[in-house]
């Protein structure tokens, strides 16, 4: 297995439109229901790239984003989200991530997001 | 056509996300700050069943300006924007202080302008969307607005107008800086819900 994606994200709806966005490669693909689950599954097993909802019950995705970046500052997280706002985007960003994409995302946006992580 | 199965109601809810986000991003931009967006919620239900969850979902048993829209085309139905407590006016005062000029109207003419002109951006931009993804064209009939409570006769009578079902979806915003709250409900008519269960099961073929 060459690397790993995890999706966090309260939609399964979401999560479907996102796998499909995919590149094709020999990778594990792994998917969580929430932010607290994703945070757990993160700990169990690091991921080489995180796609992140923000708009989720319970634990929203920019509390997620924190606790995640501070157990690995690594973390390589990518928002993808309904939450348009600039706000949204800066704060997300300033919490470390490493891009913003609105929902719904594109193959084209995560294709050239795979590249720009290098894998 | 099944009806609202599983998979509907939850490709139903990710399409308002969507919608609703590119609402409240508009509305972002003439209030400032930023807006926190709830998780939208589907459920079928009875015209008098609405009226319980609005008041329900609101938690306000005083004063509450409502918008209620009529939309229609492929799909059609209602959408109602409720503001509780003192949303109304704090938007105003929101909308005064980014504009930077006190307008030559009086003060309950100027909050009713102010609500109607979020509701419009809301539920415009936000039904704007949905029928987008849909890939089909709404119209929206004139706003009515309602200052009284949401069980006074007269909003629960028009709003027992409408079929006997209904599909109910429903979310808020909220401003993280000032008190205010905003509740969104659309309402669907159960005539258009084969077409629109066609067309969610069509999404989810292309997208997923």
């Amino acid at each position: 297995m060459a690397f790993s994606i995890l999706i966090i994200d309260d939609s399964p709806i979401s999560r479907m439109m996102l796998a499909k966005c995919l590149p094709k490669g020999d990778y594990q693909l792994r998917q969580a229901g929430g932010g607290a689950q994703g945070l757990k599954m993160y700990g169990e097993q690091k991921a080489d790239l995180v796609f992140l909802d923000l708009t989720m019950p319970e634990m929203d995705g920019f509390e997620t984003l924190a606790r995640l970046m501070e157990a690995d500052p690594q973390a390589k997280v990518v928002v993808v989200s309904a939450d348009i706002q600039s706000k949204a985007r800066e704060k997300v960003l300033g919490l470390g991530a490493l891009d913003f994409v609105p929902k719904p995302p594109t193959a084209q946006k995560i294709n050239d997001i795979f590249k720009s992580v290098g894998l | 056509m099944n009806g609202l199965t599983e998979i509907r109601r939850q490709a139903i809810e990710e399409l308002i996300n969507i919608s609703f986000g590119q609402a409240v991003a508009s509305l972002a931009e003439v209030l400032g700050g930023h807006l926190q967006l709830d998780v939208p919620k589907v459920q079928a239900v009875s015209p008098l069943e609405v009226i319980n969850i609005l008041s329900a979902s609101i938690e306000e048993k005083d004063e509450v300006s409502l918008v209620q829209q009529a939309f229609s085309g492929d799909f059609f139905g209602e959408a109602v924007l409720a503001l509780p407590g003192k949303a109304g006016e704090n938007l105003m005062y929101l909308v005064m202080e980014d504009g930077g000029f006190t307008p030559d109207m009086e003060i309950d003419k100027l909050r009713l302008e102010v609500i109607l002109e979020v509701s419009n951006i809301v539920i415009g931009a936000c039904m704007g969307q949905f029928s987008a993804l849909l890939n089909t064209v709404i119209s929206y009939s004139p706003p009515n607005v309602f200052l009284y409570k949401i069980t006074s006769d007269r909003f629960r009578e028009h709003i027992r107008a409408k079929g006997p079902e209904a599909l109910l979806i429903y979310t808020k915003f909220a401003h993280q800086e000032r008190e205010v709250t905003g509740y969104l409900f659309f309402f669907l008519s159960d005539q258009c819900l084969d077409w629109l269960y066609s067309e969610v099961d069509n999404f989810l073929d292309f997208n997923t």
